[in-house]
């Protein structure tokens, strides 16, 4: 862990999915409004300007905005303005939607709001005028988790299979090696469309999540097993392994205690590198309308706005939560290569 | 002296090959193997690489399967024994070769002595810790080895928590195979001497497996020697150094000497 | 004579952020037609010193330095050692088999680093007599084979001939019968006596066995810690070894009949946290309270025999 931090690519990604994953975790209280939160007059309306200086030169210690002003040009597009007449700051832990604090406890306090005359836009609102700020905060909840949980699944299938095919060899070996290759053998994201179609496509928020890491997990076991096995089989010679045998250890133990702990130098970094896929997997459902659906947000439905050009080259703030994806994408790459290095026992102390 | 081993006509082989078209081929390793071990001696076994004698060592210690043959321990079928009685794995251990291979790398010394006791059962909880340190001490060293990972130990130190592995359950007969060959030669008179003083406070059996003439004629009171699979001379560690029989010894001993 | 001479080897290793020292004004040298055993334990320096003489060690983990190096009594500069890597110096190493490269048969091996000893015509003629000139006999079938279908002896023996078809002077071999058989091992150290003998070439012969040495060697150095503690003719030292370790080292030979080999008791010293005194004080039966207190220099107590240690008379 403390190598960990010393790596610069590894600290770089340690702090942004910290970051990340605290806006997750406490994003009722960091993000300003509820994800439901709507106000269709402030349709698509361009990120809020914070201001310091106001329209008289004069100097205010905290940030504060102006409301939006909405007027339709000969076009009969929306053009948005700022209304300088009144000043209102920014407040920080001020009251505002009610949330449930890590789904529990009831709470309604914000980290940042305005005064409830105003609306704070910090990426601009989307067609129905919510906050996509708020809604990339609460997006992340999805995004950040489904990878995660599948990935914790996969390791378990593929630890179990790969372990019992690669010790007990034979047959055994032979049937579940074959399963795992049939599995690999269809493409991911047909597979990935395939089942999600099987199933009708409204039944309900929760299910679908738990759908989507099923399906996640069932696509991804099959290659981790198959390189655990390959490993498996060298371990399995080792003489700790005989060792552990003569002693009558049972063989389910010595796969437990023995042979699946010394995989993790490769295990640890094979999930932590599939975690950006299983990201992008989601992403790509939800995007299709297969996933999460609206009004729950997930940085990939969040982009379902924005696959018009049109709407991109008019309001280019909903391309956001895409860069929230690459962020997390590349952060979590960061953190396999940063692993790679450490658990590499070639590497050169630096 | 009563034979608390007895080895008639052991065959093992190995099937190897066998990709999609070619054939599977079929490597002998030991052919018509017989021998006694009687019991609170030590018998050195000598062969080249490839004379099967590590395989002698895996089959007696239950880690290969016999094709042919039979062995008795203290009137038991071996083969049998393994499969159905756990105790037999307390009666016979193994040390390995390779000390950088023997322990998991990711248990500490504590780890690794006291799985034998859990899996056996015959140590209460609470005295565990004690038994463990005990071992420490029978193999010379000290208690704060206890909590040391492999990486933290050299080669010696290794071979010897092997050992203690080994002994910790108090068996009867000791299989050693190579212990010391990946050594130098100051360890290993470290882990020779210790393993003659085991032998001799704990009155084990051992079977000593080795390529050095040196090693075997130290440490055995009878010797056999191997090649290819077949016993080709057996008799007391003198009478095999001072008055070898078959050719293959007398080659074998004339050029090992310097 | 001398075809190499160090003095002042100095070597350092990088451990976390800091260099600690392993080797200290070292001296070596070998004439020509001579074998030069060096003995020691795992981790007593022997290994490093040699690959300071070529330059082998990584250079980001280590520092090598010394005060003059002479080849053929020309001194010459750090910059220049690559130059002399295979030309002048080869390595062979303890285990033969993963020393080669497993891709590759032994003739297209061969061809190459022949090529490297700018040799002209490099036909199978050429390399077959060189595989005679070791020992091995169904030439046709080596030069075909794969590293790994070879035995330990014979792979040996191929290393070597690599090593007399580049030209080298100097052979470096570091434990060449480490691990080869108990009677493999001996025809391995005939064969570089007859290189020796035929070929002119000077052998630094490694070991941690000190009988094989005396076998081989026409002079030893007995390394210890990074230092050396003594060093003869191996005849000399044989008939009478002066220092503590020296002896001890030829009680740990098993031979029959003994109730008990004489051990050196504890382990050789962490390179970070040496002894203040005598290196081998902590392990030594013979020592003395200046022992603890001084480290005894280099000195040559009779003509052509160096000790390091402060009893005279054991």
């Amino acid at each position: 862990m403390k190598e960990l931090l010393q790596h610069r690519r590894g600290l770089i990604a340690v702090i942004i999915l910290f970051f990340l994953y605290l806006g997750a975790i406490f994003s009722g209280f960091i993000s300003p409004y509820h994800y439901r939160s709507e106000k269709r007059l402030l349709s698509y309306a361009p990120p809020s300007k914070i201001h310091f200086f106001d329209s008289k030169g004069g100097f205010h210690l905290r940030p504060f905005l102006y409301k939006y002003t909405m007027s339709l040009d000969e076009n009969r597009k929306r053009v948005y303005g700022e209304d300088k007449s009144q000043v209102y700051p920014v407040e920080f832990f001020t009251k505002g939607d009610s949330y449930k604090l890590l789904g529990l406890f009831p709470a309604d306090i914000h980290l940042f709001g305005v005064d409830s005359e105003v609306k704070i836009y910090l990426f601009g609102s989307d067609s129905r005028g919510r906050d996509l700020f708020s809604r990339i905060i609460y997006g992340g909840r999805v995004s950040l988790s489904i990878g995660l949980i599948a990935v914790i699944i996969t390791f378990f299938i593929g630890l179990i299979v790969g372990g019992v095919a690669g010790y007990f060899g034979g047959k055994i070996d032979n049937i579940l090696m074959r399963l795992c290759e049939m599995i690999m053998l269809v493409p991911g994201f047909y597979l990935l469309l395939a089942l999600r179609s099987s199933f009708p496509p409204e039944i309900g928020t929760v299910k679908i999540y738990f759908l989507i890491i099923i399906i996640l997990s069932f696509i991804g076991w099959a290659s981790l097993a198959r390189v655990i096995r390959g490993i498996v089989l060298g371990l399995r010679e080792k003489e700790y392994v005989l060792a552990a045998r003569s002693i009558g250890l049972s063989n389910f133990k010595i796969i437990i205690k023995h042979i699946l702990p010394n995989t993790s130098s490769y295990t640890i970094i094979a999930l932590t590198l599939s975690i950006p896929s299983y990201i992008l997997g989601e992403s790509a459902l939800s995007l299709l309308g297969l996933g999460i659906q609206d009004p729950v947000p997930s940085w990939g439905n969040l982009l379902k706005d924005a696959m018009a050009i049109v709407q991109i080259k008019l309001h280019p703030w909903i391309l956001i939560p895409g860069l929230f994806i690459f962020l997390v994408v590349v952060a979590f790459n960061m953190l396999g290569d940063a692993l790679r290095d450490i658990y590499d026992p070639k590497r050169k102390i630096v | 002296m009563n034979e608390i081993l007895e080895v008639r006509n052991l065959k093992k082989s190995f099937k190897s090959g066998g990709a999609f078209l070619k054939k599977r081929s079929e490597v002998v390793a030991l052919s018509d193997i017989s021998f006694n071990l009687y019991s609170k001696e030590t018998v050195g076994v000598i062969g080249e690489s490839g004379s099967g004698k590590s395989t002698l060592a895996f089959v007696l210690a239950g880690l290969y399967e016999r094709d042919q043959g039979e062995i008795l321990f203290k009137d038991n079928d071996l083969s049998v024994l393994y499969k159905k009685d756990l105790r037999v794995r307390r009666e016979i251990q193994i040390v390995f070769q390779d000390p950088y291979n023997t322990l998991n790398p990711r248990y500490t010394v504590f780890d690794t002595l006291r799985e034998p006791l859990l899996v056996h059962n015959i140590v209460p909880r609470k005295k565990i810790r004690d038994e463990v340190l005990k071992t420490l001490d029978v193999v010379g060293l000290r208690p704060d080895y206890l909590f040391k990972y492999p990486h933290e130990l050299s080669g010696g130190e290794r071979q010897r928590i092997a050992i203690a592995r080994a002994v910790i359950l108090k068996p009867e007969l000791l299989i050693c195979d190579e212990p010391t060959s990946n050594l130098d030669l100051s360890i290993q008179a470290q882990i020779l001497n210790l393993l003659l003083q085991i032998k001799r406070e704990e009155n084990l059996s051992m079977i000593f497996i080795t390529h050095d003439i040196s090693v075997a004629s130290f440490i055995s009171d009878r010797i056999i020697v191997l090649y290819e699979g077949s016993i080709i001379e057996e008799g007391k560690s003198a009478d095999i150094l001072d008055n070898p029989q078959k050719d293959y010894t007398k080659a074998l001993l004339k050029a090992s000497a310097l | 004579m001398k075809i190499l001479e160090i003095k002042g080897l100095n070597i350092d290793f990088k451990k976390r952020k800091s260099f600690i020292n392993v080797v200290q004004g070292l001296d070596l040298d070998i004439l020509e037609s001579e074998i030069v055993g060096i003995v020691g334990e795992s981790g007593s320096g022997k290994t490093v010193s040699t690959l300071a003489l070529a330059d082998l060690l990584p250079s980001g983990n280590s520092r090598v330095s010394y005060k003059s190096y002479k080849i053929k009594a020309n001194k010459i500069d750090k910059k220049q050692i690559p130059y002399f890597r295979g030309r002048l110096i080869s390595y062979i190493f303890q285990d033969p088999i993963p020393s080669l490269d497993p891709m590759f048969t032994i003739r297209y091996q061969f061809k190459e680093i022949l090529k490297v000893g700018s040799r002209k015509e490099v036909d199978d003629k050429l390399m077959g007599k060189l595989l005679l000139d070791v020992g091995l006999k169904d030439i046709e079938r080596v030069l075909s084979s794969y590293p790994h279908q070879l035995s330990g002896g014979m792979a040996q023996r191929v290393a070597i001939a690599f090593a007399l078809g580049s030209n080298s002077k100097i052979l470096v071999a570091d434990e060449p019968t480490t691990a080869l058989d108990a009677h493999i091992k001996k025809g391995i150290l005939e064969l570089l006596k007859k290189i020796r003998d035929e070929k002119g070439l000077s052998i630094f012969f490694i070991s941690h066995d000190l009988e094989q040495t005396f076998y081989v060697a026409d002079r030893v150095y007995i390394f210890y810690a990074g230092s050396i503690m003594e060093y003869a003719k191996s005849s000399v030292i044989k008939k009478s070894p002066l220092h503590p370790y020296t002896r001890a080292l030829l009680d740990c030979v098993p031979k029959r009949g003994i109730e008990e080999l004489k051990q050196i008791g504890g382990k050789s010293p962490n390179f970070g946290d040496l002894p203040k005194g005598c290196l081998f004080y902590p392990r030594c039966s013979f020592a003395m309270d200046i022992c603890q207190k001084k480290r005894p220099p280099l000195v040559e107590v009779k003509k052509g025999h160096f000790l390091r240690c402060f009893k005279e008379k054991i």
